[in-house]
C-alpha cells in the first residue's frame, strides 16, 4: 500500500465527521479516480457513517418502569 | 431521594432530566443495559454525596457525565488488569508505525455491506462489534462516530497525537467491518 492510498485513507475517515479543506477533497478525488481499492474504502466509509447516523436517531432509553426503580432506589 | 437544595440544584427532578441521555452514554460504552444503568444509578449517588462540593462552574448536565466517564474509566481498567494478556493498549508499537494502512482496501470488495445496510438488525450488530474493540479505541471511537466530538478535543482528552488518532480511526474501522462480516453477514 502506497503512502497515497495511506493520506487518501485518513482524508476519507476525517471526511466522516469532519469536512474537508478544497484542497483535500480534489487530492482524494484524484487519488480515488484511479485506486479501487480506496474507492471500496470510500463506500464502506459512507455506509459506516450512515449506519452510525441511524443508531443515533435511536438512542437508547431507560423504561418508564426502570426511571422509577431508579427513582425509588436512589429515594431509599 | 429528598429535595437537596445546595446552590438551588433540586435533585429530585435528575431521574427525568438526565438518565436517558446518561444511560445511553453508558450503553454505547459497555454494551450491557444492566450494566450501564448500574452506572446511572452510581453515577446519581456518587453526585449526591459530592453534591457539597459542586461549584456549579459547570452545568450539573456536565458535572453528571464527568462523574459517569470516570466509572466507565475505572471499569474498563478494572477489565484490563484482569486480562492475563491484554488485547488492547492505549497506542500499541503498531499503532506508531507506518505499516498501518497496508490493506485498506483488500478486505472491502464484498458488496454484502452495501446491500444490508439498511437491515435494522445491523445496528444492533455494530454495537456488538464495538464492543469487541480494545478498551481505549472503543472510548474514542464512540467519542467521534456516536458523540460527535472534534479530533482535536477527543486527542486532548484521550492525550494521543493527531497521528495516532487517525491510525485508531482507521484500525477500530477495519476491525469492526472485518467483525461485521465475519459474525454477522455470514449467518
Amino acid at each position: 500500500m502506497g503512502k497515497s492510498c495511506e493520506i487518501a485513507a485518513k482524508l476519507m475517515d476525517k471526511s466522516d465527521s469532519e469536512q474537508l479543506t478544497l484542497k483535500e477533497k480534489l487530492k482524494l478525488k484524484v487519488h480515488n479516480s484511479y485506486c479501487k481499492g480506496c474507492r471500496k474504502y470510500n463506500e464502506f466509509s459512507k455506509s459506516f457513517t450512515d449506519l452510525f447516523k441511524k443508531i443515533k436517531d435511536n438512542p437508547p432509553v431507560l423504561s418508564t418502569s426502570e426511571k422509577e426503580k431508579l427513582k425509588d432506589k436512589l429515594a431509599e | 431521594m429528598e429535595k437537596t437544595v445546595n446552590n438551588n440544584i433540586d435533585t429530585t427532578k435528575w431521574v427525568d432530566e438526565y438518565s436517558d441521555a446518561l444511560f445511553s452514554y453508558a450503553y454505547y460504552r459497555v454494551n450491557d443495559r444492566d450494566l450501564a444503568m448500574d452506572f446511572v444509578q452510581e453515577t446519581f449517588f456518587s453526585a449526591l454525596k459530592a453534591l457539597d462540593r459542586f461549584e456549579q462552574k459547570s452545568s450539573v448536565k456536565t458535572w453528571l457525565y464527568s462523574i459517569l466517564k470516570r466509572k466507565i474509566i475505572d471499569h474498563w481498567r478494572q477489565q484490563e488488569s484482569r486480562k492475563t494478556k491484554p488485547v488492547s493498549k492505549y497506542v500499541t508499537r503498531e499503532d506508531q508505525d507506518e505499516s498501518w494502512i497496508e490493506d485498506v482496501g483488500a478486505r472491502n470488495s464484498k458488496p454484502q455491506v452495501e446491500e444490508k445496510i439498511e437491515n435494522e438488525e445491523l445496528g444492533s450488530a455494530l454495537m456488538d462489534c464495538i464492543a469487541g474493540l480494545p478498551d481505549k479505541w472503543k472510548g474514542i471511537f464512540i467519542d467521534k462516530y456516536i458523540d460527535e466530538k472534534d479530533s482535536e478535543e477527543i486527542c486532548n482528552e484521550h492525550e494521543i497525537s493527531s497521528s495516532n488518532f487517525w491510525v485508531i480511526i482507521h484500525r477500530a474501522k477495519n476491525q469492526l467491518k472485518g467483525c461485521m462480516e465475519g459474525s454477522w453477514l455470514n449467518q
